[in-house]
């Protein structure tokens, strides 16, 4: 644990100098004798401040500190106005840099005229801070600009017409016993995503998961009730996963039929709330691991499904927008004989009956209220094998979301909620008792010496909340997060394979760039406690 | 059930050929600012918000396509924020 704790901190500190790049601006020694030809009056400031509030305090702060909510992505990261180091730039130097923008700094001059791009330099100006001790020296190295043009030419043009992208992200973790700390593993993961694009209409996308896992929580805990009530039994779906895995995430096609519709065919990721369609990618999930029931194997709820989907936006306003997607699908099959009798296994890619799911989500997106999404899902899908007794047994899935992100200006920091209510009820059916369970099942489920049936609901909840602060000046606390995440699963409590759990995780992330993170989280269960860490890095 | 979600589904398509068109874009500000003002906000429903730079113009195009199928945006929403993208990553 020692060893563990000692190189994570060392892999920190070593790996943030690699992701910062050089700040070097020069200014075209032509510009920096150019005179400011609007006075510096009360109506140049006005209009100054109006649009430096509109354009330039996303990123640069409403102060000019260079600490807006979007600084901490990008890198280098933006200039603080009040400086000494940007206050001796000349007027004219300022005039272009405004115009002409650099690395992730847009050139302002197409939306913005002479007169407006003044004005900012002249608002600027009264943001200087006498007591500011930034006084690194000012670069004004003139530079040949045709020079500069040249390698940003050619830059591009060698990725002109590449309509094809291997983007993804890869990770390597650290599991550990969180009582003991007398076991730990480490694990690996590779996601490379594909996305090709051959029209303007046409779009592929497809995400490949290759991992060495040590130890996936989840399953183990189905895993774990399993072998407990093992005698020899055959227990189909409670998969533990250890060792190599290669497994499609989803491979679809995509077309876009008019402005506001997205018609997606082939193995796609389900959009049954949000965590697995938006929230599962390791950079994007604020954890290492998922919460209680998701993740690729051992899941309760489903993961990708093949067959059809449309998707788009329904209405679209300031204040208000309201977005669907709803599909058809193979779905997902039931488990009718053995230890999981009743259990769905989410991993049908062959159906076992000729009635497709149908189901989807509406979400409801509030702009106003710092985009505040929530979300109501269901679905409705025949799960029952073709020509059994079990061919109408039919489940319904739903799920309540919501995802909201704000900024705190009190603590300067951005705090963001999601969470994630879903339930599965499937059907009442009549199983066989596996000839070694007699005794586990109650007489009051049993309909006869051979069947028993049992109420079949499950119930999954997921709560997170994660601050950081973004708007603060030290650069290393500003890439700290703070998350918090609560999970509990209810599985049918007369099933064989009944379970529940319920945690508790508190997490430390920094962040190196806006894919990048270095993740450590200790998490408490009714089971077992974890220690849990993992390194992402997004490419 | 299932006739619910058809239901919802037939009325989706509906009124997403007669939604109204944003206000905003009708409004005096300019694209630049509007691709911005998308740019910080829309990425933040899923994931921080990227840096330009990340990418070049042509694979901005790819991921644009991307995000428009996973995040529910329209085509006009997505142009917006990439073209603001585009005009921010200049080496």
């Amino acid at each position: 644990m020692v060893q563990f704790l000692v190189s994570s901190i060392l892999f920190v500190l070593l790996s943030t100098p690699a992701y910062t790049q050089s700040t070097h601006w020069p200014t075209p020694i032509e510009f920096i004798n150019l005179q400011n030809p609007f006075p510096s009056n009360e109506n140049s400031i006005n209009n100054g401040n109006e649009n430096y509030q509109l354009a330039c305090a996303p990123c640069h702060g409403t102060g000019g500190l260079g600490n807006g909510p979007a600084s901490v992505n990008l890198n280098p990261p933006p200039a603080n106005h009040t400086s000494k180091y940007v206050q001796r730039e000349t007027d004219g130097g300022l005039f272009w840099k405004i115009s002409e923008g650099k690395g992730s700094m847009p050139a302002w001059k197409t939306s913005f005229t002479e007169e407006e791009r003044w004005n900012l330099v002249n608002y600027i100006r009264t943001l200087a801070d006498p007591n500011s001790t930034d006084t690194l020296p000012r670069t004004a190295v003139a530079v040949n600009r045709m020079e500069s043009s040249d390698d940003n030419k050619s830059q591009t043009t060698s990725s002109q017409n590449n309509k094809f992208l291997i983007t993804g992200s890869a990770n390597t973790e650290v599991i550990a016993d969180g009582s003991m700390f007398n076991t730990w593993n480490f694990g690996t993961g590779f996601q490379p995503l594909f996305l090709w694009r051959p029209s303007e209409k046409l779009f592929f996308e497809s995400h490949l998961h290759l991992s060495v896992m040590a130890q996936e929580p989840e399953s183990e805990h189905a895993h774990s009730q399993g072998t407990q009530n093992s005698s020899g039994e055959s227990h189909d779906g409670g998969h533990a996963t250890s060792g190599a895995e290669i497994m499609l995430g989803y491979a679809n096609l995509v077309y876009f039929p008019t402005k506001t519709l997205t018609l997606t065919a082939g193995y796609f990721l389900s959009p049954m709330g949000i965590f697995t369609e938006r929230m599962h990618p390791e950079w994007i999930n604020r954890f290492p691991n998922t919460p209680l029931g998701f993740g690729h194997s051992g899941n309760y709820f489903p993961e990708s499904d093949i067959g059809v989907q449309l998707r788009g936006t329904l209405f679209d306003s300031d204040y208000f927008e309201m977005i669907f997607s709803g599909f058809i699908s193979n779905g997902p099959a039931l488990i009718d004989t053995g230890f999981y009798a009743g259990k769905l296994n989410y991993s049908n890619l062959i159906d076992n009956n000729s009635s497709k799911a149908v189901g989807g989500r509406i979400g409801f997106i509030f702009p106003s209220i710092s985009h505040l999404e929530i979300g109501l899902s269901g679905a409705n899908s025949p799960i029952g094998k073709h020509e059994t007794n079990f061919e109408s047994v039919t489940a319904l899935l739903s799920a309540a979301d919501f995802s909201w992100t704000t900024g705190i200006s009190s603590l300067s920091s951005q705090l963001t909620f999601r969470g994630q209510l879903s339930s599965v009820t499937v059907d009442d059916a009549n199983y066989f008792i596996p000839a070694s369970y007699r005794k586990s099942v109650k007489p009051e489920q049993k309909i006869n010496d051979s069947t028993y049936t049992y109420q079949n609901k499950l119930q999954m909840l997921f709560f997170q909340a994660s601050l950081r602060p973004v708007e603060i000046m030290n650069s290393f606390f500003k890439n700290i997060e703070f998350a918090f995440r609560y999970d509990q699963i209810q599985l049918p409590e007369m099933a064989l394979w009944s379970n529940s759990d319920m945690r508790l995780a508190f997490g430390i992330n920094y962040w190196f760039t806006a894919r990048s993170l270095f993740k450590i989280s200790y998490q408490t269960g009714e089971h077992k406690n974890l220690f849990y860490s993992q390194w992402v890095i997004g490419f | 059930m299932r006739y619910i979600i058809f239901f919802i589904l037939a009325i989706s398509v509906i009124l997403t050929n007669c939604s109204a068109p944003k206000t905003a874009t009708e409004s005096s500000v300019d694209n630049q600012q509007l691709g911005m003002k998308l740019w910080l906000q829309e990425c933040q429903r899923c994931h921080n918000i990227p840096d330009p730079t990340d990418f070049n113009d042509a694979q901005w195009d790819v991921i644009g396509a991307h995000m428009r199928t996973r995040a529910n945006i329209t085509d006009k929403e997505m142009m917006l924020i990439i073209d603001f993208i585009k005009g921010a990553n200049n080496q």
